[in-house]
């Protein structure tokens, strides 16, 4: 019994003691990352990937600006990478960061670490490795090395917007233009496949007009007219492959010319091209469409240099009694036609656009991205007609009882106000049939401004918010959708060159 | 929240099911609303979606009572928006305690949460005020008889039914439930646009209330197998009695299965055997969304119109037997109608003598594609049309079938056609010459209600059936009135050694 005595006077004390004593406190775990001990290269690749989202994140919620209302920002595509993340693929690469002990092999996950840490040296040394092994496999395994190296430099591999399928890991950002012209100046030259040379350069073409705008028009003209050269010499067999590889399977003999004009002759134009239609557009509308026609000869079904139809509306709004010609003779006249039940322009986007409203959270989710495009271009140019082409479509919102078409007018006037967008608005009522028994479905006909503008095309409805630019002659300029510059477009950007150029004419005249 | 009570021993009377106040008034829940409001800062709009319930439930097994509760809850969502001019999105908290420390604590979270979010940027758009609907009037779907039945006389009722399956050296397993839910949903958004008190997406306070009892009965040799059950809003339609009697019947017939070779037979498909049956055809009249929407895999999906740039569905065709109506009164005494402001009041057919002739769609569709601006409800609650053929005068006429009670798990395969699976359960019997000869082993079906609607021979007369809701409180009761059918060529696959 001597032997247990401590364990009754251990009782006694824990009995004794207040219950909370023999309990563990909680504190909070210590949930801080090391990203220096991960100990693969790919944990590297998600630990930077996580702390540049996270980043961004913070950084938007702390201007917490609703990226709808800014124009597409090109700049932002060769950003580089935030200092944290830079940071961490330094902290995390450093068990790698001895280029000479890594394997040739891992190159490919390695060189998009390096860059993110800002070894570019490094990730040069190990391409060099890599390059100089596949050079001593063989013709094939060089070029399929160098492809690899100019997609990686490119920002064209891992997860990123612009990246290829298939291909795990980081992106590379910003993109290293004078790596990829350095390894291609190189390298290339070595390959005879004709084939892969041409795909090697149309990747470089791409890099060249990334994000939209022209960054290296000097490297467009010397590739363009290699890739150019190099396609004609294929054979027929050799072509259809190219396309297929290029475009997938497709029984489209066209479709290989219809994805150069894309990626190169675009780029052509881009580089060269652009600015001398401005130019003529500055001299005057003949000689714009004469440029237009010279370098577009298959261009045949644009209305450019045609008379823009006069507009037709069963109601008129802010205009006053001069509302019978538009658009006004004299002045620079943007057409926009607005359908309010097809608010919806990006289906996935996260504020979606909603042609009824259902609910509260309908009023506030909506997405005006295109009225904040035509708002920012009638804050601009104050000077430049806009006309809203719209059509009665029998409700408005959640509203349908007693729909008029003056009502439909009034309703759209006061939410495109509600915007800052002030313009004439002509709403014409829609001619409708149902479909017969059960379906009962509503089909509208197309209305007399939408086959007059049809031009060539199918009379329908036009895309929503598509626009037709019109000079004071009231001769049609250019068309396009109005929306944002894009990362592959310049939508917006164009069309303010347009007008711009328009506009200094109309001025220059008077 | 909950107090339960074993059914061994001296049974305490419940609290829940004395206390008057199960389930939260229309004022108690205008004032969680104001309380609600009252504790919001920041600016920005206020909304609350409130639901309680009560539940009183037995549940027995081998004879002996094992579970016997009265529950209730409250189910309170807070949501916040557009805090201090941040957030686009409502930000929802949930929470089941209503003194104020709590709902304001809930508040305060959904303001953390629309904090995080952005501004809603240039504007909000300018709106017409909004449509004042018709004041919703609450649905017949409320009994005193199902609110009141107490844990004592839920008990009288277990008793008699476990006595009635004793006496004749059953065992028998069951469940007793009854339930009162009350409802409300309000909000503050866009006071400027309201014309009346609550905008047409707004809850007005609403109840209702649900009752139901399923009984198995078994053999000790675990053989037979019967069930019989029933599902109201009102207790006083469910009579214990008939529903054991009719479970020992048919436990006692099913005694000793001999098996036969699946294959495809003519089967008379009792009411609920239809009904279990019918479910995935019901489910997917819910939505005209699904087949004008490109959702091919929809039953009703007929094509593309390339000439229109739209999808057809399959209204307006004939899809089913011409006898075969579904389609939903709500003054019918039997089903009631637990409905939204928005949605259309009036007796609603989705089939009518086997032509398509409607589906459910959303208010969105009938305002921008349709004459109206009301949404269709679906067939939750329905009445599938019928004839005057008695199951006896059914089997009377058969030369060689079965007798089907009821189907379990019954699963879609391939929503295309509707080709479903599911087992016998409880009762299967073959019929040779007009005659009910032995009991049968189980099978599994392979078969599409369409298929089967298509090959009817007799109908019987529309009864209810059992069916519950499968929300404790979102959703209301889903009566539902379905005939025996007499089908040929019903395709069963295989042999299931459960009983």
């Amino acid at each position: 019994m001597r032997g247990f005595g401590w364990l009754s006077v251990l009782s006694s004390v824990l009995l004794a003691a207040p219950p909370v004593a023999g309990q563990t406190l909680f504190t909070w775990p210590d949930t801080a990352v090391d990203v220096s001990q991960y100990a693969t290269v790919e944990e590297c690749h998600a630990a930077v990937e996580r702390v540049t989202e996270s980043v961004r994140r913070n950084e938007f919620f702390l201007h917490r600006v609703w990226r709808d209302t800014l124009p597409y920002d090109p700049v932002e595509d060769v950003k580089p990478i935030p200092a944290e993340a830079q940071e961490a693929a330094r902290s995390c690469g450093a068990r790698f960061s001895d280029v000479e002990a890594q394997p040739v092999s891992e190159y490919r996950m390695l060189v998009p670490l390096y860059l993110a840490a800002g070894w570019d040296e490094k990730a040069r040394a190990l391409v060099k490795r890599r390059m100089d092994a596949a050079a001593r496999e063989g013709e094939a395994a060089l070029a399929a090395a160098l492809d690899t190296v100019v997609h990686v430099y490119s920002g064209r591999t891992g997860g990123g917007r612009s990246s290829l399928p298939g291909f795990p890991g980081l992106s590379v950002q910003p993109p290293r233009f004078d790596l990829v012209t350095e390894v291609v100046d190189e390298y290339l030259p070595r390959v005879s496949d004709r084939m892969r040379r041409v795909k090697i350069l149309m990747a470089q073409v791409q890099l060249a007009r990334f994000g939209a705008r022209l960054l290296d028009s000097a490297r467009i003209e010397w590739a363009a007219p290699q890739i150019l050269a190099l396609v004609d010499s294929l054979s027929e067999a050799e072509k259809a492959q190219l396309a297929e590889e290029l475009t997938g399977f497709t029984e489209d003999k066209d479709e290989l010319e219809k994805r150069l004009y894309r990626d190169v002759y675009r780029a052509v134009e881009s580089a060269s091209k652009r600015q001398a239609l401005l130019d003529s557009l500055r001299h005057s509308t003949a000689a714009y469409v004469r440029e237009y026609r010279r370098q577009h000869p298959r261009a045949v079904d644009v209305p450019y240099g045609q008379p823009a139809p006069t507009l037709e509306g069963d109601v008129w709004l802010g205009c006053g009694d001069r509302c019978a010609s538009r658009p006004v003779p004299g002045r620079v006249s943007l057409v926009v036609f607005f359908y309010h039940d097809v608010v919806r322009e990006r289906p996935n986007d996260q504020h979606q656009c909603i042609s009824v409203v259902s609910g509260a959270s309908g009023i506030r989710a909506h997405c005006p991205r295109l009225v904040y495009t035509l708002r920012r271009l009638a804050d601009r140019f104050p000077e430049l007609d806009i006309t809203i082409v719209a059509r009665t479509h029998g409700f408005f919102g959640y509203l349908k009882e007693d729909m008029t078409a003056e009502k439909e007018a009034e309703l759209l006037r006061r939410w495109l106000e509600s915007f800052g967008v002030r313009a004439v608005i002509s709403m014409t009522e829609t001619d409708y049939w149902r479909l017969p028994n059960h379906d009962r479905r509503r089909i509208d006909e197309p209305t007399t401004n939408e086959v007059n503008y049809s031009f060539d095309g199918p009379a329908g409805p036009r895309p929503n918010g598509w626009s037709v630019l019109i000079d004071e002659d009231g001769l049609i300029v250019y068309d396009t959708v109005l929306q944002p510059d894009s990362r592959s477009f310049a939508y917006e950007s164009q069309l303010i060159e347009m007008i711009e150029a328009l506009l200094e004419r109309n001025a220059a005249r008077r | 929240m909950s107090g339960q009570s074993k059914a061994s021993g001296p049974r305490p009377v419940s609290a829940a099911a004395t206390d008057p106040r199960r389930i939260l008034s229309r004022e108690e829940c205008e004032l969680i609303f104001e309380r609600a409001c009252r504790f919001a800062r920041g600016g920005g709009e206020t909304g609350i979606m409130v639901f309680s319930w009560w539940q009183g439930e037995l549940r027995w097994g081998r004879n002996r009572v094992t579970l016997s509760s009265d529950r209730r809850d409250t189910w309170l969502n807070v949501q916040r928006r557009v805090v201090d001019g941040r957030s686009t999105g409502g930000h929802r908290v949930t929470t089941n305690q209503l003194d104020d420390v709590s709902i304001e604590a809930a508040v305060r979270a959904a303001e953390r949460m629309s904090l995080l979010g952005i501004d809603p940027g240039w504007g909000l758009g300018d709106y017409p005020a909004l449509p004042e609907y018709p004041p919703f009037h609450g649905a017949p779907v409320w009994s005193d008889a199902t609110f009141n039945l107490t844990t004592e006389a839920r008990a009288e009722v277990a008793r008699s039914i476990i006595g009635a399956v004793e006496a004749e050296g059953l065992l028998s397993t069951g469940y007793l439930e009854v339930r009162g839910v009350a409802g409300m949903s309000k909000g503050t958004e866009v006071p400027e646009l309201r014309q009346g008190e609550l905008a047409f997406w707004d809850l007005p306070f609403t109840t209702w209330t649900h009752a139901q009892l399923s009984i198995t009965v078994r053999d000790s040799t675990e053989t037979g197998s019967g069930w019989a059950a029933l599902a109201s809003y009102d207790w006083n339609r469910i009579d214990p009695e008939a529903l054991t009697e009719r479970a020992i019947q048919k436990c006692v017939a099913s005694r000793n299965p001999v098996a036969l070779e699946p294959g495809r037979y003519t089967v008379i498909l009792e009411p609920q055997a239809v009904a279990d049956l019918v479910e995935p055809l019901i489910g997917s009249l819910l939505a005209r969304e699904d087949p004008e929407g490109r959702r091919r895999q929809s039953p009703w999906y007929l094509g593309p119109d390339e000439h229109l740039g739209l999808h057809r569905s399959k209204l307006g065709t004939k899809v089913v037997d011409s006898r075969i109506s579904i389609s939903h009164d709500p003054s019918d005494p039997l089903l009631g109608i637990p409905g939204a402001r928005v949605d259309t009041y009036g007796p609603v057919t989705w089939i009518d003598r086997g032509v398509l002739t409607n589906l459910g769609y959303r208010f969105e569709t009938d305002v921008k594609w349709l004459e109206g601006w009301h949404g269709l409800r679906g067939p939750a609650v329905y009445r599938m049309s019928g004839g005057d053929t008695t199951i006896e005068e059914m089997i009377a006429s058969t030369r060689r079938g079965l007798l089907v009670t009821r189907f379990s798990n019954v699963r879609t395969l391939d929503e295309r056609s509707l080709l479903c699976t599911g087992l016998t359960r409880d009762g299967l019997w073959l019929i040779e010459d007009g005659k009910i000869t032995k009991a049968v082993k189980n099978f599994r079906f392979t078969e599409s209600p369409l298929f089967v609607l298509n090959s009817v021979e007799q109908l019987g007369e529309p009864v209810p059936v059992f069916r519950t809701p499968p929300h404790p409180f979102l959703i209301g009761p889903m009566p539902a009135l379905v005939p025996a059918l007499k089908v040929r060529d019903f395709s069963f696959t295989s042999l299931i050694d459960a009983v």
